[in-house]
């Protein structure tokens, strides 16, 4: 009778992890650039469960979370007005040369550090196709293939790069994702990029809303078998120590 | 799982939408020559259970079947292109094209582009412009010594220096089969696509193309009270879906509850 107590553990360990992914997707629904996490699950039958970390629990079967999926649908564009605040129309990030390598995002939030380099909130130097970009002062423009002109002098072309495999990415947090491994980057085609806007988080609130009280409901259904199983142990206890 | 939890979600999304375009119309509301756009839903596929027209055990036919929609999605954004009303503004070079037609207007990298903003004025060379400075196509440049230009209905553009009248080229109209399938460049502005066929060039009051009015300008063809009757509609319809999706949270909270 046991097993039935660690199927019924499994869902509620994979749904309590499907929660934190859609909390996160709610708590970066104003992130500019963030891509949603899309949690999907695999039942699995005795002797099937994958596991990493977890002892692997004496179940006939159950449910486990998989790697979620990075949802690369574009976000809305935001006008700002700003002239360093960049979008990316179609396939595609930004590279910015992190502290610890390549970093890619699709917030092009912007600014000009103490040398009249272009970097990222976070300071670092956003990669043109020949390095950093320096901008004097004056009025910032991009053409739609990147190449930035101020005051209608070219200064230097934003790299855009996509993963080879769009999945092949994991998030360095706020909008910016690092590259895994084994992944390798490709030139992006029919990449549209201006100025003066910013790409939103592509989180839809009601979306995660109803995602989440599916998923709530779901831990708590499968509560209610554990509670049962449960139940039913004890009741199985009682009648043969009396 | 339940189908109404993301029936109602793909409702609230596409209401969401909907608010996004009436919003945009508002907010154009005062835009000359602007055009307000119309979002359209569809129905998403439907789970089918049964199908009508299958016979039954007995050799009947089943009359209707079980077909579950799945719920709603946008299929279409487009503009409507009814008339603006007029406004009398009086600067010579405001044209209103009371009726059909667009202007072609051209970038200084020569692309095309069509426009029913009539605001046109001088740039420094004589040209005639438009806001963004884009040049009005058919017009040659204007004297510098020129104090009055004058546009006829036919779109015959005048000037006149010391007294003397002398002609300045002629301002076509273009229109399209469907100029739903414009695309929409913003700055008033609109590009042909394979949808909306290539302009047809033609002359403002004859083949039914509008006339040219000088003087005057189009607004906006944004009807406040339309757009806020839609506006409430969409929100009522935004609100119906969050109570459908409370409803199905109460129906699994329910069924979860069966046994205590």
């Amino acid at each position: 009778m046991t097993p039935g107590i660690y199927t019924a553990a499994t869902t509620m360990t994979a749904r309590a992890k499907a929660h934190e992914l859609i909390a996160q997707n709610l708590a970066s629904a104003s992130t500019n650039g963030y891509r949603r996490l899309e949690p999907h699950f695999k039942g699995f039958g005795p002797g099937e469960y994958q596991s990493d970390s977890d002892a692997a629990p004496a179940t006939a079967g159950g449910v486990q979370l998989l790697q979620p999926v990075w949802n690369h649908a574009h976000g809305m564009l935001k006008e700002t007005g700003r002239d360093l605040d960049f979008a990316i129309r179609g396939e595609g990030f930004f590279v910015l040369n992190g502290p610890t390598g390549r970093m890619f995002t699709r917030d092009g939030h912007f600014m000009r550090d103490k040398d009249g380099r272009l970097v990222s909130t976070s300071g670092d130097p956003v990669m043109g196709k020949r390095g950093a970009i320096i901008l004097p002062n004056g009025e910032v423009s991009v053409k739609d293939d990147g190449s930035i002109y101020v005051d209608g002098k070219q200064v230097g072309e934003l790299l855009v790069q996509a993963p080879s495999d769009p999945q092949k990415l994991e998030s360095a947090g706020g909008g910016l994702f690092r590259l895994l491994e084994e992944a390798s980057v490709r030139p992006v085609k029919e990449t549209q990029i201006s100025n003066g806007k910013l790409e939103m988080s592509n989180v839809e609130i009601p979306i995660e809303m109803v995602a989440m009280i599916e998923n709530s409901r779901m831990y708590e259904a499968a509560q209610r078998a554990l509670q049962m199983t449960d139940a039913n142990i004890g009741t199985t206890i009682q009648n043969l120590t009396t | 799982m339940m189908r109404s939890l993301w029936a109602s979600a793909t409702g609230m999304r596409a209401q969401q939408l909907n608010v996004d375009v009436i919003a945009n119309n508002l907010a154009n509301v005062n835009t000359t020559g602007f055009k307000r756009s119309q979002a359209l839903f569809q129905d998403l596929l439907y789970e089918r259970m049964r199908t009508p027209g299958a016979s039954s055990g007995s050799g009947a036919n089943i009359p209707t079947g079980i077909q579950v929609g799945l719920g709603t999605h946008l299929v279409s954004v487009s503009k409507i292109f009814t008339p603006g009303k007029p406004q009398q503004t009086g600067n010579e070079l405001d044209i209103w094209i009371e009726g059909d037609g667009f202007f072609k207007v051209v970038k200084p990298d020569g692309t095309e582009a069509y426009t029913s903003d009539g605001a046109f004025r001088l740039n420094v060379d004589g040209q005639v412009v438009n806001a963004d400075g884009y040049r009005l196509d058919g017009v040659d440049t204007i004297s510098v010594e020129a104090t009055s230009v004058s546009i006829s209905p036919d779109g015959t553009v005048s000037e006149t220096v010391n007294g003397t009248t002398s002609d300045k080229g002629q301002i076509k109209l273009f229109r399209f089969l469907n100029p739903a399938g414009l695309l929409s460049e913003g700055s008033n502005l609109y590009l042909p696509s394979s949808a909306s066929g290539d302009a047809q060039e033609g002359t403002a009051g004859e083949n039914g193309f509008g006339s040219l009015r000088q003087g005057y300008l189009e607004m906006s063809n944004v009807e406040v009270v339309t757009e806020m009757v839609n506006l409430i509609v969409a929100q009522r319809a935004y609100e119906v879906n969050t109570k459908a999706i409370q409803a199905s949270d109460e129906m699994l909270q329910q069924a979860n509850n069966l046994r205590r």
